[in-house]
């Protein structure tokens, strides 16, 4: 293979296998946002308590006991339930300007070496005017 | 078709990557982008500052140039991109397509042959330097090498591609050195065999895909690798169990233990699947202690914090409980029960615990002592599905803490540790010995040599179940100690090889075993003449145990026997004893290396279990004690037809395999041993030889002969022994030289008193007249000397006839005084 055939093999590559590269590496970032903000636990266990606080209800009914214990453990599922919204508020947000980056990443792939062209280009204009 | 090597080359698809590659190299890229960034960088600040100034021509040119700037650096960039790409394919996913004929690592090789010459390029190559290079093999012998070889290039064989599979390094590496003659014959002038030439190019394979893997931060394994927000938001807290245990995902521990090679993967996924067990999810794991029980739970650990595991096991958290910490907050028994349920309780509600006793056996043992046997109560805790517990045993307590309690022994699913095989081993320490080379500034260099040597000293000279400890240990051990010597000799860098690794351990164990170096083999040359200024009149017995010592230490013994095993057949008091001093002295350097045991204290039935030890009473072994605490040296065996059929057993067992097992199973090894056994048997039958003047020669089958015949000892025992060794009676001559050397030891004595005895030829015919007896040998002398002329010198000096300076000698049976001139 002559060296002349050697952009060809490169523009090959830049539209073939390095965009699959970028959907992969798009998709392991995706993957990384959803696991690190901890999106599904939050999602399954939005109303539990926080932390596992809580009273035990009473072994004898006992009204009062029984309104207070509801009342704590009630209160510890709204604190977690805040919490948890805040963070997947939070990740959901993150999660989107992954998925926005990646798009725009990959749409500038596609331009990249027209760019590079036209900087070159414009830059020797420029420069030489 | 291709034809050529070189066009199947060309063809091939990493071909534009190599050529890439060859037209600017990884270094330069790397240069390039990172002065494009400077650059970029300045020009920002030139054109912020030319804005700043006005004039709009100016402002123009500088942002000319930094279009071009940028251009390039994206150029310089995407290169880079396109090179990595195929490189991280072919390297780290082993993605190899059918027309593939060779790895990306080949490759580079073999882009830069000429004329055929696979190895010339392979030498040349920096893999290839690299693989030489932990051979121990420096740039000079490889330089003059090749010059050799230059001079004959017809040799050549030429390399076929286009096998079944890729042409990877190992492949290529074993090609050149079986079809390769002169490549061969150079690693073996160079003393490196094939098995170590595929061990350095595995380890640098490794350290490839290592560098490549820790490049890579895009991908999943990274990433896995960052600890999630929020995951335990859901589980609730174990305050009274922290107070005696420690978070294992929290510590530092967890963050510093890389992934890569794991000696206990496979362990800690069998550890896995029983944890994911919907009841009883309980594990016990055993083994000797200080086996590696904990670094499955720590593999457990990386795994459970990359996110590795099974979804049954995601967000589990791992606490490790400290029974000695908690044994020691309780002196009453109530107090401990609490705390100990309350506990439990708190690890069952906050549901994600795996809980890790590091020692059962003292848990339950420390409960018994405060009167509680805490069984029932850890049993309904053991039974309930919200908890983990991984419970850590040493063999030896459990056989005598667990073993006999069923019930609880049925909550757990047993994992036995394993011993780790060499592969993994060597995989273990590369990656180690390379962490110590770069903690060390690169002030040592490993060789592949040194680690197997570092793996076989442990093996051999350090016995232990554990044999990876005991290498890793080595290991991290050799560094300060080749860095002081280095500092001492006055030189930066140090490469370590295997005679570095066997001086090193050496040193460590009073074992001979580096390179036979000037002084030592003169020692080892002269050792008949060194044991005979030691022992009188035993020529023929003194040159079979040198010649079966040297054969030990050239490296021709088997390394699964004793190093050396010998009986010592003949009468009492010709020098069996003071053999065995005297190659304490000779071959470790001082008599105390010899140790003794007298068989006939071992004639009973329970003479077995006083060796070994016993299980009942729990009492160690006499000679499994005598053995751990000094691996290396001469035991000594005295009288050994004396003891009973079943110690002979045992040492059939020992002076065959080199180790034996004690009551608790445990091997204690016996192959770094000298056994010298000594026997009076036969001891008759020589004398009637000798006194008949029979041929030396035949006596020795005939005397073998006639002992097997009388029941003594059996044949397979006999043969078991290195040499048996025949000691004959002392003659008149060897008798008179005995008691000269034990007169002068009495002389010496008195020197350091300061008090000069002269030993007169008519005290030495005197003591070997009155003191010799045919039937004890030398033996006798001894006591004549002691109750005859020590007594009269000893009744001299406390009568104060016998001063300091003065002198004294032995005339017609008494001790004559002389007066000292300085006196």
């Amino acid at each position: 293979m002559p060296l002349l055939a050697l952009p060809f093999e490169y523009l090959w590559w830049h539209y073939t296998l390095a965009w699959r590269d970028l959907v992969v590496i798009w998709g392991n970032y995706l993957w990384f946002i959803y696991h690190f903000f901890s999106i599904s636990v939050l999602a399954r266990t939005l109303l539990a308590p926080w932390k596992r606080l809580g009273e035990v209800y009473p072994a004898r009914f006992n009204l009062g006991a029984t309104l207070a214990t509801f009342f704590i453990n009630s209160l510890m599922r709204l604190v977690g339930a805040v919490i948890r919204i805040i963070m997947l508020v939070f990740g959901g947000l993150v999660y989107l300007l992954v998925i926005l980056l990646g798009s725009v990443t990959l749409i500038l792939w596609l331009v990249l070496p027209l760019i590079i062209i036209l900087a070159l280009v414009l830059g020797l204009a420029l420069l030489f005017k | 078709m291709p034809s050529t090597l070189a066009d199947k080359i060309r063809l091939s698809r990493l071909y534009p990557v190599l050529l890439l590659e060859e037209l600017i190299s990884r270094r330069a890229r790397n240069i390039l982008l990172f002065v494009g960034k400077l650059l970029a960088l300045g020009l920002i600040l030139l054109l912020a500052h030319a804005w700043w100034q006005g004039g709009a021509v100016a402002l123009s040119r500088w942002i000319g140039l930094a279009m071009i700037t940028l251009a390039l650096t994206l150029l310089v960039y995407l290169i880079e991109c396109f090179f990595r790409s195929y490189y991280y394919d072919n390297i780290l996913d082993n993605n190899y397509h059918r027309a593939d004929l060779f790895t990306f690592t080949v490759g580079r090789i073999l882009f830069k042959l000429k004329n055929d010459d696979v190895w010339s390029a392979f030498l040349t190559s920096s893999t290839g330097l690299a693989v030489m290079q932990r051979l121990g093999v420096s740039y000079q012998q490889i330089a003059s090498f090749l010059q050799q070889r230059d001079a004959n290039l017809q040799t050549v064989v030429k390399l076929e591609l286009g096998g079944a599979e890729a042409l990877t390094l190992r492949r290529l590496a074993d090609w050149l050195y079986q079809h390769d003659e002169s490549f061969s014959k150079w690693l073996f002038s160079l003393n490196i065999k094939i098995a170590e030439l595929d061990g350095a190019v595995e380890w640098i394979v490794n350290e490839i895909e290592a560098r490549a893997r820790a490049e890579r931060w895009w991908s999943r394994e990274h990433l896995e690798r960052i600890p999630g927000l929020a995951k335990t938001w859901s589980y609730g807290q174990v305050p009274t169990l922290l107070r005696y245990s420690e978070d294992l995902l929290a510590g530092e521990p967890t963050a510093t233990l890389a992934a890569g090679t794991s000696a206990r993967r496979a362990e800690a996924r069998r550890l896995a699947t029983i944890l994911l067990r919907s009841a009883e999810a309980n594990a016990l794991v055993v083994g000797e202690a200080g086996s590696g029980k904990l670094d499955i739970v720590w593999e457990l650990v990386r795994e459970l914090a990359l996110g590795a595991v099974p979804p049954g096991l995601e967000h589990r958290r791992p606490i490790l409980f400290h029974t000695a910490l908690f044994l020691a907050a309780f002196r009453e028994r109530e107090l401990l029960e609490r705390e100990l349920f309350k506990l439990l309780s708190e690890a069952i509600s906050a549901g994600n615990i795996i809980l890790i006793i590091d020692d059962l056996p003292a848990l339950l043992a420390g409960a018994e002592r405060l009167g509680s046997n805490i069984t029932a109560l850890l049993d309904q805790f053991l039974i309930s599905p919200a908890l983990m517990v991984v419970a850590l045993a040493d063999r030896e307590l459990f056989h005598r803490e667990l073993e006999t309690r069923d019930t609880l022994l049925q909550r757990f699913e047993q994992l036995l540790v394993a011993t780790i095989d060499q592969t993994r081993l060597i995989k273990i320490l590369e990656t180690q010995a390379v962490d110590l080379e770069s903690k060390n500034k690169s002030q040592i260099f490993f060789t592949y040599q040194a680690l197997t040597a570092l793996i076989t000293s442990a093996e051999r000279y350090f016995p232990s179940e554990n044999i990876s400890d005991q290498a890793l240990d080595l290991l991290t051990e050799i560094v300060p100690w080749v860095i002081n010597h280095e500092r001492e000799a006055g030189r930066e860098t140090r490469i370590i090889e295997r005679d570095e690794v066997l001086t090193f351990v050496q040193e460590k164990t009073g074992i001979p075993l580096g390179p036979i170096a000037a002084p030592e083999q003169a020692k080892l040359l002269g050792l008949e003449t060194e044991l005979k200024k030691q022992v009188i009149g035993q020529e023929t017995a003194l040159a079979a145990i040198s010649e079966a010592l040297r054969r030990a230490r050239a490296g021709v013994r088997n390394e699964k026997r004793p190093i050396g095993s010998f009986l010592f057949l003949g009468s009492t008091g010709v020098g069996k004893t003071e053999t065995a001093k005297a190659l304490a002295r000779v071959l470790f350097g001082r008599e105390e290396a010899m140790m003794r045991l007298d068989m006939s204290e071992y004639q009973s039935a329970e003479s077995l279990s006083r060796l070994i030890g016993s299980f009942s009473d729990g009492k160690p072994g006499l000679l499994a004690k005598l053995l751990r605490q000094n691996p290396y040296g001469v035991l000594l065996l005295d009288e050994f037809e004396k003891t009973n059929k079943d110690v002979l057993n045992l040492f059939l067992q020992i002076l065959d395999e080199g180790y034996f097992s004690d009551m608790l199973g445990r091997r204690v090894n016996a192959r770094n041993i000298v056994f010298l056994a000594t026997s009076n048997a036969g001891a008759e039958i020589i004398w009637q030889m000798i006194r008949a003047k029979r041929d030396p020669s035949t006596m020795r089958a005939e005397l073998i002969n006639q002992i097997v015949q009388a029941g003594i000892f059996r044949p397979e025992l006999l043969n078991r022994f290195d040499e048996v060794v025949i000691f004959q009676p002392l003659s008149e001559q060897n008798l008179a030289q005995v008691a000269k050397l034990q007169l002068e030891k009495l002389v010496l004595r008195l020197r350091e008193q300061g008090i000069a005895f002269q030993v007169t030829p008519e005290l030495v015919a005197e003591v070997v007249q009155k003191g010799s007896d045919p039937l004890f040998g030398a033996r006798p002398m001894a006591r004549y000397i002691q109750d005859h002329v020590e007594q009269a010198v000893a009744d001299a000096i406390i009568s104060g006839r016998l001063k300091p300076g003065a002198s004294a000698t032995w005339l017609a049976g008494t001790l004559s005084l002389q007066t000292s001139t300085n006196a």
